[in-house]
């Protein structure tokens, strides 16, 4: 028999109904293999889908995650208000459709996660394309902030140079957003901006050396310290604290920076933002936040004893 | 392909007549045949596995409709190797599909 006659059968009898594995048996890649696939009467529950080109593929009868049934459903709706000319309603569509699938990838690992976090990029993209900076400046700074958190993930999971120009890509994203979103005029969706950049910064600045990464940490500190002239502690208590919480990150990462001659002193301010943030941290009602702020603390100390 | 099989030798579907003896060029003449349909004309699908085997392996699947699925995928990605595709994208219902390419010579 020919070689696809004997992948035929092999596919047909193999033990797993997994399809990645199915793909992988055929010798093929399983996001775009079954691209016109006709998936009837199949469960497909717990199949990463949602992440594959699928262009053409018939579900009738078929069952689905609500996830992934969510996610479809938005790209048939996108598709349907772009072919009417429908910009408001594809807008908003796109903007749910790449919450989902970032949402979505948050429980995802692998490269079923990345495959997500991926068209979520490509789906804020493709927003930023209906709403301009000039006819929508602020759905237009919203779809920056929110292609910087889908960026941010997608950096965050990737490695090497790779992942710091996709970290690099977060920060000029919330740079981009801050451009209409001011303090004077936004002052809430500045100071969360601001500490989305300062997170950012931070992880780029962790991936990179030198001088490069004491500037980035640098700025980091200093989008943090801006958020937090709109995030005080009397009005807004825990994002106060979490935006101390990052500060102590900065300021240890600095400390461990090759080109820090004396660390103590970063330690020293990382020790106080995070006593500052388990101030705020009700063990009780915060028990996640609490632990993971005193394991924090704890290093934080070790290190100054070791300094 | 809808229905079964048959003997393309003893039930011929096609009948060419011969116009002339010798073309132009003195040669016997030859028939070059090229059948095409759109992708939107065949459908792969219900695949029905005949071996008692596979049958049997299937029936057994908690996840049967997965493999067919899967082995559908495999029969288009062999015809779309094998350049019976003027497009190469066999989940595109425009695409042409070559079903038949030969050529046809009266044996000496």
């Amino acid at each position: 028999m020919g070689e696809w006659q004997d992948k035929l059968i092999t596919v047909l009898t193999a033990d797993t109904d997994d399809l990645s594995e199915l793909a992988a048996i055929a010798g093929e890649e399983p996001v775009t293999f079954y691209r016109g696939a006709n998936f009837r009467d199949a469960d497909l529950r717990g199949q990463p889908i949602a992440a594959w080109d699928l262009k053409g593929a018939v579900f009738s009868q078929a069952t689905l995650d609500h996830q992934t049934q969510a996610i479809f459903n938005l790209r048939h709706e996108a598709a349907e208000a772009r072919e009417k000319g429908d910009l408001d309603r594809y807008f908003r569509v796109l903007s749910r459709l790449g919450e989902t699938l970032r949402s979505t990838s948050e429980r995802k690992e692998g490269p079923e996660g990345a495959a997500l976090l991926g068209q979520a990029v490509e789906t804020y993209r493709a927003a930023l394309e209906v709403r301009t900076r000039a006819d929508h400046p602020v759905h237009w700074a919203m779809t920056q902030n929110n292609l910087g958190a889908a960026l941010q993930a997608q950096g965050s999971r990737t490695g090497g140079p790779e992942g710091a120009a996709l970290l690099g890509q977060a920060v000029d994203a919330y740079r981009a957003a801050l451009e209409v979103y001011t303090r004077a005029d936004h002052p809430a969706n500045w100071a969360t901006t601001q500490n989305n950049l300062g997170n950012a910064l931070r992880k780029h600045g962790t991936r990179s050396s030198g001088p490069v990464a004491a500037a980035l940490l640098g700025q980091a500190v200093d989008a943090c310290r801006a958020a937090l002239e709109v995030h005080t502690r009397a009005d807004h208590p825990v994002q106060w604290a979490m935006t101390q919480e990052n500060l102590a990150i900065i300021e240890a990462a600095r400390a461990q920076q090759e080109t820090c001659p004396v660390p103590a002193p970063h330690l020293r301010a990382a020790l106080a933002h995070v006593e500052a943030a388990l101030e705020v941290y009700d063990p009780a009602h915060m028990q996640y936040n609490h632990q993971k702020a005193t394991a924090l603390r704890d290093r934080i100390r070790a290190a100054l004893d070791g300094a | 392909m809808d229905g079964a099989p048959w003997d393309a030798g003893a039930e011929p579907r096609l009948t060419v007549k011969r116009a002339q003896e010798r073309n132009s060029e003195g040669n016997k003449p030859s028939m070059k045949i090229v059948i095409r349909c759109r992708r939107e004309d065949i459908e792969i699908l219900d695949l029905e596995p005949k071996h008692p085997a596979i049958t049997e392996k299937l029936r057994m699947s908690a996840h049967r409709a997965r493999h067919i699925a899967a082995a559908e995928q495999v029969i288009k990605r062999a015809i779309e190797r094998k350049g019976f595709l003027t497009a190469p994208d066999l989940s595109n219902k425009d695409s042409v599909v070559m079903v038949a390419d030969m050529v046809v010579m009266e044996q000496d």
